[in-house]
């Protein structure tokens, strides 16, 4: 998307449906999985809050398409602290690590998820972190923003993104049971090599 | 066509768990609708960008059209009226002067009336005939005062002959002064003659100056 982003963000601003639903469909799915892992039951609001809130504003913002999407998380995020002042916060009670101690690991990443873990059981385990790990793991890793750009969505200098996302991966690493020993990954074996056959 | 774009920002993980538990956090999802889709959709529409918000200038662009013409109208409505002259006094003067002011002649507040003001109640001329009444006067009395200034100034009588003069001109002849008073020794001796004899005969003064009347000095009645 990232050519074809300033032709879709100038059709959206002429009102084009087709454009802003390309812009949509982008973010939304990473959007979902933010909140509902820190926001809870919040989340669905503030989602529809939030794209509110950007088509009100799309016609102010300046940027290419990863500000695009710190923008939205941003809003995301003001909405969500908007929320919380009226609702307590409901964490996702899912339990996945003890199927997690049952399964070797694998080098085939893409392949233990579609064999280990759901989506959904994944961002329940990463909602089980403290709340600045987790939301920086998420920005990080899930949403795909990079240091500086997920600093400017929690307010904080990436340098206290980057530490709060290496003690995210930690706690992380220390929520899963032990298990048997795991194959270390190979070199040149990720997804792109499955595909390829 | 765009497409959905996942990035891993850090290429590995460090444990091998760790790195299921984020792929399977960020694994791509089916095409198509998302939820909360139609919602979104529905708030672009409503306050969407040109297309929609022309939409709704639209009641604002007629409601400016039809303040312009009802402006226009009493405008127009107000001039015709001013130009007939019958608005009350005081507007058709206002009228006036503003209208003159882009170039546009209307009557002022009394030219509607014609000559009616002149033969109005007769107050101007009687203005006029009062005027000139008091002023008559005014110039009469001006020449008297020097005249009679004149004569204070320059008439060799002194004393009282002088103030006589004076005032016969200035009284128009009416003033006494200067006439000789009534001789008043006969009076006087008289009255004095009188006092005396009442005064030594005691109680004959109230029957004296009564002529008679007085019951004064008679004896009492029981």
């Amino acid at each position: 998307m990232r050519e074809d982003f300033p032709d879709l963000l100038a059709a959206a601003r002429e009102g084009d449906d087709a454009a802003f639903t390309t812009l949509f469909r982008s973010v939304q799915p990473v959007l979902l999985r933010y909140l509902r892992t820190i926001g809870g039951r919040l989340a669905d609001d503030v989602a529809a809050e939030t794209w509110v809130s950007v088509v009100r504003g799309i016609e102010r913002f300046r940027g290419d398409e990863d500000g695009f999407r710190a923008w939205v998380f941003t809003i995301a995020r003001a909405r969500l602290v908007d929320a919380r002042r009226t609702a307590a916060r409901t964490p996702v009670p899912v339990d996945v690590t003890a199927e997690l101690a049952e399964m070797p690991a694998t080098t085939d990443v893409p392949a233990a998820v579609d064999e280990l873990m759901s989506t959904e059981a994944a961002l329940a385990l990463i909602g089980r972190l403290p709340p600045d790990q987790a939301e920086a793991v998420l920005l990080r890793h899930v949403v795909g923003l990079d240091p500086t750009q997920a600093a400017a969505v929690l307010g904080k200098r990436p340098g206290a993104v980057r530490i709060a996302t290496m003690r995210g991966l930690a706690t992380l690493r220390a929520l899963l049971p032990p298990t048997a020993p795991v194959e270390q990954p190979v070199p040149g074996c990720n997804a792109t090599d499955r595909a390829n056959g | 066509m765009v497409t959905m774009r996942w990035r891993r920002t850090e290429a590995t993980a460090p444990d091998p768990r760790v790195a299921v538990v984020l792929a399977a956090a960020a694994a791509p999802t089916e095409p198509g609708p998302q939820p909360g889709e139609a919602p979104a959709l529905a708030a672009f529409r409503t306050a969407a960008p040109t297309p929609n918000r022309r939409t709704r200038m639209f009641p604002s662009l007629k409601a400016a059209a039809v303040a312009a013409t009802a402006t226009g109208a009493l405008l127009t409505g107000g001039v015709a009226v001013a130009a007939t002259g019958a608005l009350p006094g005081a507007a058709q003067d206002t009228a006036r002067t503003m209208l003159g002011t882009v170039g546009v002649t209307v009557p002022g507040p009394a030219d509607a009336a014609g000559t009616h003001p002149a033969t109005r109640g007769k107050s101007a001329a009687t203005t006029t005939d009062s005027a000139t009444a008091v002023a008559a006067p005014a110039t009469a009395a001006a020449t008297k005062g020097q005249a009679v200034s004149g004569l204070a100034t320059t008439t060799d009588a002194t004393g009282r002959d002088k103030g006589a003069a004076i005032s016969a001109l200035a009284s128009e002849g009416r003033s006494k002064a200067g006439l000789p008073h009534p001789t008043p020794t006969a009076t006087a001796a008289a009255t004095t003659t009188k006092g005396a004899d009442e005064s030594s005969t005691g109680r004959s003064t109230a029957a004296s100056a009564s002529a008679g009347h007085s019951s004064t000095g008679t004896a009492h009645r029981p």
